[in-house]
């Protein structure tokens, strides 16, 4: 016959602590927040990734222009500053455009799939 | 069968995450206050384990048991909070140890009434360090197997054997000597 283990009829004897009041309820805010944080560090990671990649394909395509195709003599001209300030004004009005578009997404986002 | 809310945690479901509270905060919980005696530390810890787990879901490869896995945060945890506050315990001779029976304690105790023997066991505990309060625990409490223990505490499987002998007789020592003076 097995003999009786005293300390398991003790222990087996010892309740459980209750929770403290709003323990989980404090723990989910807790991981909520850490979850929202853990998105936008992949978000910026992933943009950082992308912006890298782009930037290290133009560096290569680049080299294997200057280094490995034959290129002409180009004759460098100042391109006609006359028109330059239609050309600024173009830019500025599209990356605005980019802004607006941005924002707008970002609160259509928020307003409709939160 | 263990819940898998890894899986759903991963694709993002942080909702998911209250069945793992709703299985694991009370066991967590009772552990952690066992273990560093303070009820608002306590609090404080077995919140800190859930947070931890949640961070590092995707270092559970499903190797051990997902008890196991959160079981091994909350020991972390809770060991290392003891360490930083620099708790004293009682140190016992070897000899002292060796030389107490389990009959004789039981004997000892065998007067005292059940609650009056829960407060002798929960005197002695507090004697104990944190560590061999923490692997009593797992093994009485909870129920972990050796194995388990050892996976949980990062000491080997003889090295657990031997602490939770150890442990037992100077449980028994010291539930002798509280049983002596508060029931004499």
């Amino acid at each position: 016959m097995e003999k009786k283990d005293f300390l398991e009829d003790l222990f087996s004897g010892t309740p459980q602590e209750e929770l403290p009041v709003d323990f989980q309820k404090n723990v989910m805010r807790q991981v909520y927040a850490e979850s929202v944080k853990m998105k936008k560090r992949n978000e910026r990671f992933g943009l950082l990734s992308v912006i890298a990649a782009s930037l290290l394909l133009l560096a290569l395509a680049a080299t294997s222009i200057l280094y490995l195709v034959d290129l002409p003599e180009i004759e460098w001209r100042l391109p006609d500053l006359l028109s330059m300030p239609f050309y600024l004004y173009i830019g500025a009005l599209a990356l605005l455009l980019l802004l607006g578009d941005y924002k707008l997404r970002k609160f259509y986002e928020k307003r409709y799939y939160n | 069968m263990e819940f898998h809310a890894d899986t759903y945690l991963l694709k993002g479901d942080t909702a998911t995450y209250v069945c793992i509270l709703d299985k694991y905060s009370r066991r967590v919980y009772s552990l952690v206050f066992k273990i560093v005696r303070n009820k608002e530390d306590a609090e404080e810890l077995a919140q800190d384990v859930f947070l931890k787990a949640f961070k590092h879901l995707d270092r559970f490869k499903g190797e051990s048991s997902f008890s196991t896995w959160i079981y091994r945060i909350a020991y972390n945890t809770a060991i290392s909070y003891t360490r930083k506050k620099k708790h004293e315990w009682l140190a016992i001779e070897e000899s002292a140890i060796v030389n107490v029976s389990e009959e004789a304690v039981a004997d000892a105790l065998g007067e005292t009434d059940s609650s009056g023997q829960m407060e002798i066991l929960d005197k002695a505990l507090a004697r104990l360090s944190p560590d061999e309060r923490a692997i009593i625990l797992f093994f009485y409490m909870e129920g972990k197997s050796i194995d388990e223990i050892a996976s949980i505490t990062a000491f080997s499987v003889s090295n657990v054997k031997t602490k939770l002998h150890r442990i037992r007789k100077k449980l028994f020592v010291l539930m002798k000597e509280i049983a002596r003076i508060d029931y004499e």
